[in-house]
């Protein structure tokens, strides 16, 4: 099938976003970050994401359609992520699209978040089947991916996202919001061994995660420093809570893939920029003679290019959504 | 000139066509909420039944608020959708503006607005209508419900109250104002598509209006987070 364009508008958190994708190829990605609006608060504020999403959406909509030389008029449907996600920031993206959808008389296409992420590992090559560590701010998962459409969760956090417990860890220790690039930054150079961290479920049968202990850990060796008034090597820690996380994410990847029968991995959504995560897997796949997918950093956070990507093929599979599309928080893979 | 009008600011939802000054239609819902999925449906029905097409409206006019956050959103995110496509014109209007407007027959009264904005808290104006026609008498504003009512009654005058705050606040209001109080009826209670239809078009003519760019609610209140750093 020729001729097919797509909007994709993404709103789930705390990037305003909108793509167009035309047969499979990304056009345009104009993403706006709402990180300088949330850094004072130390966080997403749910309200704050939604109103700014309700300011940015039209923007980043001319925009993207600009750069990609389309106007509204070209398009075959519009796209946006239902869910998961924050309700308030989804409901922006959501009523948006279904009315804009409507008004040009074009398909609507609902895309799961998720869905999505591994979406920008198509983007950037992977190809089914392959084995996939979606990991990011809010979920932790290993899905197999045997067609562009046929995915399957072999495992997930019990707890906390990995890149929760970077953002949590990386507020305790002062480096403030957002927690993941900067606790990556400052664990460079650090000791990694200066914490003794447990591998949590690391040696389990299983493809699940749990990050919590780690995390509690991590906070009771800085409380106990804290009342001895004693000086927290904060490189020493954030080394050794970087590598903790990242031995298990790997681990648990490549065991995975090797129980699976897969030989191609990839890695995708925020966390996939991590700098240690990416060496090690880029290690352990050459290791393993594994073919390895990691996206670019700009299509592994949140951006709706990735959900373009997604909408192209469910707009090949022929599946739309109606009018009533509502946004879905919890929305599983 | 035809406009659709829309309004979800309270857990009512509803949608209008006025053309000129002619109200062509009207759906409203009063559910548990769910604007998100009916909204659209609302719209399309409405079209459906007046043999209109999207592309028939040349304008859009929306309930901008105050009101629920989410459901204040709902609407100005799909009525940017709508007219973005042609970058057709929106109209705000005051959702209390709309819900006062119902009561303009009620001549010598103050006609009062309140949208219950829990906290023990209500979104409010005062509005009038006499001769010269319907004004707004005290812009919209949130205030105690408790000291708001005691502030009326010391402000003398009659009152009609109408919102959803009435389902509230009624007995407290009777106690506060007695015999200066008066309620709207059930059916005129909450805030309407058509009566943001008429005042858009009253608005359209003195150009007040935006378009899909500049068009935001009017929450009124600050977020907590907001509210927390200042303090």
């Amino acid at each position: 099938m020729s001729g097919v364009t797509i909007l994709a508008i993404e709103s789930s958190c705390d990037e305003t976003s909108a793509a167009v994708i035309e047969d499979g190829s990304l056009l345009s990605n104009i993403v706006f970050s709402q990180i300088d609006i949330h850094t004072k608060y130390g966080g997403v504020v749910p309200e704050i994401a939604s109103r700014s999403h309700l300011e940015k959406v039209t923007a980043v909509t001319d925009e993207a359609l600009d750069k990609a030389g389309k106007t509204l008029e070209d398009l075959s449907a519009v796209a946006v992520t239902c869910g998961p996600g924050l309700v308030g920031a989804l409901l922006v993206g959501v009523s948006y699209a279904k009315a804009l959808s409507y008004s040009l008389g074009c398909r609507l296409i609902g895309v799961n978040h998720m869905r999505g992420h591994i979406g920008a590992a198509f983007l950037a090559g992977a190809q089914p089947p392959c084995l996939t560590l979606v990991v990011s701010g809010g979920h932790t998962m290993i899905v197999r991916v045997d067609s562009y459409s046929d995915f399957t969760l072999l495992g997930s956090t019990r707890d906390d996202a990995a890149g929760e417990v970077f953002d949590k860890v990386a507020r305790v220790v002062g480096l403030g919001y957002p927690g993941g690039p900067k606790l990556d930054k400052a664990a460079d150079g650090g000791n990694e061994d200066y914490l003794v961290l447990p591998r949590a479920m690391l040696n389990e049968d299983n493809y699940d995660f749990s990050f919590s202990g780690i995390k509690s850990a991590v906070l009771n060796h800085i409380n106990a420093a804290k009342m001895k008034n004693e000086p927290i090597d904060v490189p020493g820690v954030c080394a050794s809570f970087r590598k903790c996380v990242c031995d298990i994410l790997v681990g648990k990847t490549i065991r995975a893939a090797k129980n699976e029968g897969l030989n191609r991995i990839a890695v995708c959504g925020g966390v996939a920029c991590n700098s240690l995560l990416r060496k090690m897997l880029i290690e352990a796949c050459d290791q393993n003679g594994y073919d390895l997918t990691i996206p670019d950093a700009s299509l592994c956070s949140d951006n709706a290019g990735m959900i373009a990507v997604s909408a192209y093929h469910q707009y090949l599979a022929g599946d739309f959504a109606s009018l009533d599309l509502n946004a879905s928080p919890s929305l599983s893979l | 000139m035809k406009i659709l009008a829309i309004d979800t600011s309270t857990i009512a939802a509803s949608a209008a066509v006025m053309d000129e000054n002619k109200l062509c239609g009207e759906f409203m819902t009063d559910l548990k909420l769910k604007h998100s999925e009916k909204l659209m449906f609302l719209i399309d029905g409405l079209l459906d039944n007046l043999r209109m097409n999207i592309n028939d409206i040349d304008a859009f006019a929306c309930g901008r608020g105050p009101g629920s956050f989410t459901g204040l959103r709902i609407a100005a995110a799909a009525v940017k959708g709508l007219a973005q496509p042609g970058n057709k014109p929106i109209i705000g209007v005051s959702s209390l503006a709309a819900c006062a407007y119902a009561q303009i027959s009620r001549e010598n009264e103050f006609i009062i607005p309140i949208f219950d904005a829990q906290r023990e808290e209500v979104y409010t104006g005062i509005y009038a209508h006499d001769r010269t026609g319907f004004s707004c008498i005290t812009p919209d504003c949130i205030r105690n419900a408790e000291e708001y009512f005691t502030t009326l009654e010391e402000r003398g005058g009659k009152y009609v109250f109408c919102g959803d705050g009435v389902l509230k606040y009624m007995e407290r209001i009777k106690i506060q104002l007695g015999e200066k109080a008066a309620f709207s009826g059930n059916e005129l209670l909450m805030p309407r598509a058509s009566m943001v239809a008429s005042l858009a078009l009253q608005q359209y003519e003195k150009g007040q209006y935006d378009d899909y760019g500049t068009f935001m609610p009017e929450y009124i209140r600050g977020t907590d987070a907001q509210v927390f750093i200042k303090k």
